[in-house]
């Protein structure tokens, strides 16, 4: 990738990143109460859905500071990168695979020549 | 939309995961193939971006909220197979870190969201260009997006009449109901999706050229490629 491209792509993500943690911000100061309809059938039915598995932050919150709105950004801000992260080394891993794949027989032999 | 643990029932829960393992074998083993080196960057991005918007819960009908699903928006610039690998980290990760979506709903949550949500619009999306030789783009993106969102909504809510008595609403009321608040979000994912695409358009047609969704549109692709994609190529 040239100099030129390679920028062009840091420009890229760090415009999305920025926009990534616009929406944190937004979401946990302005629209953070959820109700979803399934949240209010349920409600209407006395079922309450409870994970199997106990979640470290559940609610999007970190548990003791549920009410520190600083808290829930940087929580927020953190798993945002997170994601990012893990989507990048994901796609590597399943991109990557594609440079692996053996090269067709005949350019094999041509190289043993 | 996101399923909790103890709403389905265990056929629904089987089924739902059969049918995402089928999807989830094809799309890890097809993205290595049509996605190209240079979309991870983007695919990376677009996880975070979605995951984030995610948490942005907007008031739609009697009190009730709903948050943008961005099913259609991986898929168009993704393509299906990048599109349902990206959702299905978002999923797994909101179940495990946050206990959004249960851990045996996590197949229904796919099915809706990452299969229904991704391949659908891509159908719609890819269908339309093709008939109007590329045109209406806009057009295209809110129509995918918004039938994408309302037929996800539809699939969660046959599950979960599916899931009775556990689920007591059948149905007749769940199909509805859910169908009727999405489709309110389904019109913002619409506007969302087609500006998303149509900004990228103009902006970064060379990426947008890259797109397994955008080069099954020849007249489309040639629309992208025309537009100054070869100027950073």
């Amino acid at each position: 990738m040239s100099e030129k491209k390679e920028r062009d792509v840091k420009r890229l993500v760090a415009i999305g990143l920025a926009a990534s943690i616009l929406f944190v911000v937004v979401g946990t100061l302005f629209l953070s109460y959820a109700m979803e309809t399934l949240d209010v059938m349920a409600e209407e039915l006395g079922i309450f859905g409870e994970n199997f598995l106990a979640s470290p932050f559940p609610e999007y919150v970190i548990l003791g500071y549920e009410d520190n709105v600083a808290a829930s950004i940087a929580l927020g801000v953190a798993s945002t990168f997170l994601l990012f992260a893990v989507a990048w080394g994901v796609g590597k891993i399943l991109v990557g695979r594609k440079a692996q794949t053996p090269a067709p027989a005949n350019a094999q032999q041509a190289d043993q020549k | 939309m996101h399923i909790p643990d103890g709403f389905l029932s265990p056929a629904v829960i089987v089924v739902t995961f059969v049918i995402a393992f089928v999807f989830w074998a094809v799309s890890f083993r097809k993205v290595g193939k049509t996605l190209d080196e240079r979309m991870v960057p983007m695919m990376a991005l677009l996880t975070a971006l979605f995951f984030a918007a995610m948490m942005m819960n907007y008031p739609i009908i009697g009190g009730t909220t709903a948050h943008l699903l961005g099913g259609a928006s991986l898929g168009i610039i993704l393509g299906p197979y990048g599109g349902l690998v990206s959702y299905t980290i978002i999923l797994v990760l909101q179940a495990l870190l946050f206990g959004d979506g249960g851990i045996t709903a996590l197949g229904a949550n796919a099915l809706n969201m990452g299969i229904i949500g991704v391949f659908v619009p891509v159908l719609i999306f890819a269908s339309l260009l093709k008939l109007t030789k590329g045109r209406h783009v806009f057009m295209a993106c809110f129509v995918a997006a918004f039938l994408g969102d309302v037929l996800a909504a539809a699939a969660a809510g046959l599950e979960l009449g599916l899931s009775a008595p556990i689920f007591q609403y059948g149905i007749s009321v769940a199909v509805p109901a859910m169908l009727i608040h999405h489709s309110v979000i389904g019109v913002i994912e619409g506007v969302v999706t087609g500006i998303l695409v149509t900004a990228v358009m103009k902006s970064r047609p060379d990426i947008l050229a890259l797109s397994p969704t955008i080069k099954s549109i020849p007249p489309l692709l040639s629309k992208v490629v025309g537009s100054g994609v070869n100027k950073r190529l």
